[in-house]
């Protein structure tokens, strides 16, 4: 498994929640400010790694009818590690994410990526994966909160930017976020559930648009490489 | 610190006991696996595409491991995966002979009698149950509105002209077009027979020269001319015998209908 | 016999081993966890009824006044701190309610609920009709009722549930009050 490629899958071709579908719940229920948005996905990117590197580590050990026992308590003992620490030093997010963040134990991501990759692949692998999948779950994230923000209240960056003294990034989710158009404009309907599914819909259509454009492209490039060597 | 060995203390006994109980469960529930049965599994090409006649890679595995199948049943795989399910076996591989499919009918667009348009499900068998065995005159022809091309797992089916074609690159001979055609015309034939009349029409000629500009009309000259006997007329079409034919090409360039298939050429 | 001792073992370390790791994580973060969550709730009676050296919890008949959940009394002798978890039309409700030293309201504050967006979460709501709603709650006594029953509170339009029972939840609040003698 080389890095590069890794990457790729991680943010692109093999994203979690756009092509794989999988953390879903998640994505669709917190995505309402970028200061959630970034916090979770932080969160699940540190937890990802750690749990796959500690699995991908004690795979050759774990008989296999504990398996997924073993998985469970490793994450619970991982998440339950940033849950502490969250509420003691980052307490805003803890009471913004709220019972997500105990979620993040059954979070498919991590439980998916143990059992389709860790159990095979060695350490170094593992860790990558982790890091790439957790990049391109984080990104996603990201992309909704700005969406969702932007046209459902017409703010930017809620929580997480502050421009009332200067620009400056707040860490404990005081920031107003920057106003780009007065709220009365935004379709506020994109702020409940159901602009969740409605922003994580379009922003799935779109990447297997995309994908499938490219796999096309592709193909006619090896038609053509082939008819040449003809 | 008695906080965290009561935490250790709790939490081990837990993880403890549902390990006891877990093993306990596998014992009760368990599944004889023949590890034979898994290497085999591992020789196949993962398709399950069911051309080996078994219900899809691990039916014949099953049965490969039980003994109750030849090595060489898996088409997708081809002789190398039959080579190797033979090493792991501990047998001789057998010969596989590779098949392909092909439809006979030449009928394409604008050169057959059509009896009526059709305009309903793009469905051959949804074709088939409003006109009766299909919308053109020729009751022999292949209806082109592509079961075949959905049933086909491997893109080697594309209609071409109002008529299935095979990509006998991309063909495995799983045969799945042949079992869902609802007028079972498409045949297999072995890869390495290039002459084949691309026609099944039974009817006699002047009726077919009515419904197609190519139909088979049971003239005989291939017949008369093939120097090994290969080739004979029955039912007014003219049908190739494999074992015979040795690939010589000759009825296909003397055909008058020019019906005859010459793959390669 | 020998695979369930193996399993039995493996499945017991493994917990064994997590659980130490989390009874150690625990031990780092238990004091900075329980300021922070002192800070909340400290900011949450601030907002009622400011004290600027902090509040002591009280006790109180818990039996007399089964909707109450504690007491806190000012440091600096400013008055009391209510909080209470009652009833509202979707769900419970839990609010904080100030008391000063003559038994008259300082001002509410809702800190967690459940109610309708738009509807009766308006009582909690930062918008103008919210605060405008919490701010009749300022200066009223233990006889303070909607003024459907005769009293001074303008009940939430669409929401008169939930304007009721913040409204009693109140008066309960200042009588609890009063009861410490």
């Amino acid at each position: 498994m080389n890095i590069k490629k890794q990457f790729k899958e991680g943010l692109i071709t093999n994203n979690p929640v756009l092509v794989q579908q999988i953390g879903m719940c998640a994505t669709m229920a917190i995505t309402t400010t970028l200061f959630n948005g970034v916090g979770m996905g932080l969160s699940v990117l540190i937890i990802l790694t750690c749990c796959n590197v500690v699995i991908s580590a004690i795979r050759k050990i774990i008989p296999d009818e504990i398996r997924l026992a073993i998985f469970v308590v490793v994450i619970a003992g991982f998440v339950t590690i940033v849950d502490l620490l969250l509420q003691a030093f980052v307490p805003a997010l803890s009471s913004a994410l709220g019972v997500f963040i105990p979620l993040i134990v059954v979070n498919c991501i991590i439980i998916g990526r143990a059992e389709a990759f860790c159990q095979k692949m060695p350490v170094g692998a593992s860790f990558w994966d982790g890091i790439f999948q957790g990049i391109g779950y984080t990104c996603v994230l990201i992309i909704m909160c700005v969406v969702r923000e932007l046209l459902g209240s017409g703010r930017f960056g809620g929580g997480l930017i502050d421009i009332a003294n200067g620009f400056r990034f707040t860490l404990d989710g005081t920031g107003g976020g920057i106003q780009i158009f007065p709220e009365t404009f935004g379709a506020s309907i994109l702020s409940l559930p159901f602009g969740g599914f409605l922003t994580l819909g379009v922003l799935i259509a779109v990447m297997q648009y995309a994908l499938k454009k490219s796999a096309k492209k592709q193909e006619l490039a090896e038609k053509a490489e082939k008819e040449a060597e003809e | 610190m008695s906080t965290i060995l009561l935490a250790i203390l709790v939490l081990g006994v837990l993880g403890g006991i549902f390990g006891a109980l877990l093993a306990y469960a596998s014992k009760i529930f368990h599944v004889e696996v023949d590890p034979k049965q898994a290497a085999v599994r591992e020789c196949l090409a993962g398709a399950n595409c069911g051309g080996c006649g078994f219900p899809g890679c691990d039916g014949y595995a099953a049965a490969v491991a039980a003994g109750k199948a030849p090595t060489n049943k898996c088409v997708a795989g081809g002789a190398e995966a039959a080579a190797k399910i033979a090493a792991v076996m501990g047998v001789s591989a057998g010969d596989v002979e590779k098949m392909v499919a092909f439809v006979p009918c030449s009928g394409t667009e604008g050169h057959v009698e059509k009896r009526f348009n059709y305009s309903g499900p793009i469905d051959c068998q949804a074709a088939m149950l409003f006109g009766g065995k299909s919308n053109k005159t020729c009751t022999f022809a292949c209806i082109g509105l592509g079961n075949c091309v959905r049933a086909c797992q491997f893109d080697a089916m594309h209609i071409v002209d109002g008529v299935a074609k095979v990509d006998r690159d991309k063909c495995v001979g799983c045969g799945a077009c042949a079992d869902t055609c609802p007028k079972s015309i498409i045949k297999l034939i072995p890869e390495s027979q290039k002459i084949m009349p691309a026609c099944g029409n039974k009817d006699k000629g002047a009726k077919v020269m009515k419904m197609c500009d190519f139909g088979c009309i049971g003239c005989m000259k291939c017949q008369r001319e093939c120097p090994a006997d290969a080739i004979v007329v029955k039912d007014n079409l003219a049908v190739v015998d494999v074992t015979k034919c040795v690939q010589c090409g000759h009825c296909a360039e003397i055909c008058p209908r020019h019906i005859i298939t010459w793959f390669g050429k | 016999m020998n695979k369930i001792v193996k399993l039995t073992i493996v499945l017991f370390l493994v917990c064994a081993i997590v659980a130490g790791v989390l009874g150690v994580v625990n031990a780092f973060t238990k004091d900075r966890i329980e300021e922070q969550n002192r800070i909340k709730t400290e900011k949450a009676y601030a907002a009622v009824l400011a004290s600027d050296n902090g509040y002591t919890e009280v006790s109180f008949d818990k039996t007399a006044f089964p909707t109450v959940d504690s007491i806190n009394e000012c440091n600096n002798g400013a008055g009391w701190v209510v909080t209470t978890t009652f009833s509202g039309a979707q769900g419970s409700i839990t609010m904080a309610v100030g008391v000063d030293t003559d038994y008259k309201c300082t001002g509410i504050s809702i800190i967690s609920h459940s109610e309708t967006s738009g509807l009766g979460a308006v009582a909690a709501s930062t918008s103008q009709a919210g605060m405008d709603f919490r701010a009749q709650f300022v200066g009223q006594d233990e006889a303070i009722a909607l003024t459907k029953a005769g009293g001074e509170i303008n009940a939430i339009t669409g929401a008169t549930i939930t304007s009721k029972s913040v409204t009693e939840a109140t008066s309960v609040a200042i009588k609890a009050a009063e009861s410490l003698g």
